[in-house]
């Protein structure tokens, strides 16, 4: 609402005749609207007095705002608190909103702000913090009763203004200092620490992922202590950590377990960045982030500003270098530096230099809670399986390829179920997996799944189980079901027809040049049936159908089992296609496995 | 980001396996964070649904989960600050926008203060808002007075004041919301062991003006 500013210190004129509609709003309660997603901060401020209202329920009791006098206008309204902290706080939502000049006074023991602003404003705000309005008159202060139109010279306390001198905001920022309280996790902390505690620091950022970068610093003490406290100007690492995006439309956030052991190591320092200020994580000053940035930052030229409690202390920080890589000092070590290159290790004369690799070795882990993916079973297992498995969905799936000593137990998607005999195995890599490795092992180096891959590519039909002495090479072309280890023969077969019948049959067929030509086996064979004049030719295509449909029949006896058809799908990298047939028949768990496999390998990353 | 129909598949079969847990992480893998969120709500894992609520935008939600569930009042208020930030920055809001009431979000707000233990003076005024609100047929919209009914008597609840819980149904049968009256029976057999006896429909709508609190719990 635009009014007119009044002067400073001058006479205070009656008030004018409030504005139609700015004054009538004697509720606390806007209408009610329903919104989402939520808008209103938590810390909103009270419902702007002036904003008009219509049509309102009746407000609560207890929420009724104190009567308002008419608007005067903005007036000069001083302050007065007694402790810094609501002092400061009461300057920050001054200097929030609107582009005030607020000056900070020093009394004897108190601490005043003065500002132009409503005089209704300011006593809410100073009501909040514990302080108390004062409006200048001449060269004196009186103090504001807290209602009405504004003190009464008459009757008012009264403070001489001159005892007052007028201090910069920094002063304030000092005294008010900061207070431990918890924030939202942050994604990204800078800490402060001596080059030997440095070290292990981004060490650590990098074991946990974190993108962690360091800068040496010269850091000079703030605020140069009068008391001379000794501290003196030095050099220190700073270390960024920094989390890592790593699901979409999630919040990365540092571990909090991190900040916690930042927070309690008195030898560090971590600090939240506000473009050029740090300040101590986990502690905060009344004053907002950005409105501290915005009253400290021209008091220095150049530099960061540190803001820290005890035992720390305040400091200002001149980079020295930018930002570099952590992982540049994490992974130097004597066999990767850098020597003038040497004649003896290149070849005479072709070039194909390779560099040395390193033989794979299978080594202890202790990662837990891998998948079964593979079970390796000794040859006496073998009897074992029947009771584990007769009657069990599993026997449906799995299959056995034979070898030596050892017999490789797979299903399609894996064999899941942790059945009590055997070795868990787990495969080496997501993709068509024929390389596994015992739970409790893993290989040295470790690799990507892509040279997993690769391998397969080479050794298609071969299923390789890696172990620390010996590598066991099944051959997947030779894999049974697993019910054939306890499924024998069936018992002999009676065809259930008098002596002498198939004789008759053997020579009824016999007279029949077209189903003699296509004998088939198996299905009892139906005479065929004599026709009258024109017979012949009818018979025959009859006979021509009988035999298209015996032979959809045998080649329907001959398709692949879905069983089969999954594992083949799989092992050619087609997880989609088994993942679907394992559905079908309800292996759900394996068939989610496989569609998570398959989801994650058609697009490989953003 | 891995291929969302074939994560969709692979979390229909979790789904009809009853493993929640993992169906919602391979809904959250194909971006489809509000099914994730519910299933992590059946999953017993609010935190979890509260991070998916959060990247589906639907921020009040995940206040109310991280306060209500997760007891983690701080990430709440994180969240609604988040939130503020969010939608402050898209659209450049009037000061009578800035300050509506929005009740969904006091509630959140009161729920924090009772999870924190400060003092319920602005808990008992969200709720009384609540109360008027359900209490008038226009004033919120069906499925928005559900929630606000749950979230005001889960609330109400926290603080161990019954009398407001009894508030709350009480102007959601004078509003007429669907099933307030057997939901209101339901609580009170589950906490009062007491079976309600409500007037009927059109007494209790009449009554209105006069003594809308206590009353139908003396039956």
């Amino acid at each position: 609402m635009p009014t007119p500013r009044r002067s400073v210190g001058g006479k205070r004129p009656l008030p004018p005749d409030p504005p139609a509609g700015a004054d009538t709003d004697t509720d606390a309660e806007p209408p009610v609207v329903i919104r989402t997603p939520l808008v209103r901060p938590p810390r909103a401020p009270r419902p702007a007095p002036s904003q008009p209202a219509p049509e309102e329920p009746a407000a609560p009791a207890g929420l009724a705002p104190l009567p308002e006098p008419p608007d005067p206008g903005d007036v000069e309204v001083a302050v007065r608190f007694d402790r810094p902290a609501p002092a400061l706080g009461y300057l920050g939502q001054l200097t929030d909103g609107e582009a005030r000049e607020p000056r900070v006074l020093r009394g004897e023991s108190h601490w005043w702000v003065a500002a132009e602003l409503p005089l209704a404003l300011a006593r809410e705000l100073a009501e909040l913090g514990g302080g108390r309005c004062h409006v200048p008159d001449g060269d004196r202060l009186l103090l504001d009763p807290g209602h009405g139109p504004g003190p009464d010279p008459r009757l008012a306390d009264l403070v001489p203004a001159g005892s007052l001198t007028e201090v910069p905001v920094v002063e304030l920022v000092r005294a008010a200092g900061l207070r431990a309280r918890d924030g939202a996790r942050p994604r990204q902390v800078h800490v402060l620490a001596r080059r030997e505690r440095a070290a292990a620091l981004v060490r650590r950022g990098l074991d946990l992922g974190l993108g962690t970068s360091f800068r040496p610093v010269r850091a000079a003490p703030l605020f140069h202590a009068a008391d001379g406290d000794g501290r003196q100007a030095g050099t220190l690492t700073e270390v960024r950590l920094e989390a890592v995006q790593r699901d979409t439309g999630l919040r990365a956030e540092l571990p909090p377990s991190l900040l916690d052991a930042l927070d309690r190591d008195r030898n560090v320092l971590a600090c939240r960045a506000h473009g050029r200020l740090m300040v101590q994580a986990r502690r905060w000053s009344p004053l907002p982030d950005h409105q501290l940035a915005a009253v400290l930052l021209p008091t220095v030229e150049a530099g960061v500003l540190v803001l820290a409690d005890e035992p720390h202390g305040c400091w200002l920080l001149t980079p020295m270098t930018e930002f570099r890589n952590g992982w540049e000092i994490a992974q130097l070590d004597p066999a990767n530096r850098l020597e003038p290159g040497d004649p003896a290790l290149t070849g005479p004369a072709d070039d194909s230099a390779v560099p040395e690799t390193e033989r794979i070795q299978v080594v202890r882990t202790r990662q837990t809670g891998d998948p079964v993916d593979a079970v390796l079973l000794r040859t006496g297992d073998l009897r074992l399986l029947r009771a584990l498995f007769e009657g069990r969905p599993l026997a449906e799936l799995a299959f056995v390829v034979h070898g030596g000593d050892r017999h490789l137990l797979i299903a399609p998607g894996g064999v899941r179920d942790r059945i009590p005999v055997g070795q868990y195995l787990v495969a080496l890599s997501p993709a068509p997996s024929n390389a596994y490795v015992a739970h409790g092992w893993r290989t040295r180096p470790r690799l990507p799944a892509a040279a997993w891959h690769a391998l397969y590519e080479g050794i298609r039909d071969r299923a390789l189980v890696l172990e620390e002495n010996r590598t066991l090479v099944f051959d997947l072309t030779t894999r049974r079901p697993v019910w054939e280890l306890w499924a024998g023969d069936l018992p002999e077969f009676d065809e259930g027809v008098p002596d002498g019948v198939p004789d008759e049959l053997a020579r009824m067929d016999a007279s029949d040049p077209v189903a003699a030509a296509v004998p088939a086996r198996g299905a009892p064979r139906r005479p065929s049936v004599p026709s009258g004049g024109g017979g012949g030719v009818a018979a025959a295509s009859e006979n021509v159908f009988q035999r298209g449909r015996r032979m959809l029949r045998r080649l329907r006896g001959r398709e692949v089992d879905w069983r089969e058809a999954a594992m083949d799908a799989e092992a050619a990298g087609d997880f989609e296609v088994a993942a679907d047939l394992l559905e079908r028949h309800g292996e759900l768990e394996r068939a989610a496995k496989l569609f998570e496999l398959a989801a994650e390998r058609k697009d490989p990353g953003p | 980001m891995p291929d969302p129909q074939l994560m969709r598949r692979a979390a229909r079969c979790y789904a009809r396996l009853g493993w929640h847990a993992e169906a919602a992480r391979c809904h959250r893998a194909a971006g489809d964070h509000q099914y994730a969120a519910r299933l992590w709500e059946r999953a017993g894992l609010p935190a979890e649904a509260a991070r998916d609520h959060l990247a589906a935008r639907a921020f009040d939600r995940a206040a109310w989960l991280y306060v209500h569930e997760a007891d983690d009042p701080a990430e709440a208020r994180a969240v609604l600050a988040e939130a503020a930030d969010a939608v402050l920055a898209a659209v450049p809001m009037a000061a009578a926008e800035f300050t509506a009431s929005d009740l969904t979000l006091r509630l959140v707000l009161a729920r924090c203060d009772v999870a924190e233990g400060r003092p319920v003076r602005e808990a008992r005024a969200a709720i009384a808002a609540v109360t008027d609100a359900l209490a008038r047929a226009d004033a919120v919209p069906g499925h928005v007075a559900r929630d606000l009914e749950d979230r005001a008597v889960a609330t109400a609840e926290a603080m161990h004041r019954p009398d407001l819980v009894a508030l709350v149904f009480a102007a959601a049968v004078r509003g007429q919301r669907p099933g307030a009256a057997a939901r209101w029976d339901d609580w009170s057999r589950r906490v009062l062991h007491v079976p309600l006896v409500l007037p009927p429909a059109t007494a209790v709508v009449a009554e209105e003006p006069a003594e809308p609190a206590g009353r139908p719990l003396a039956g």
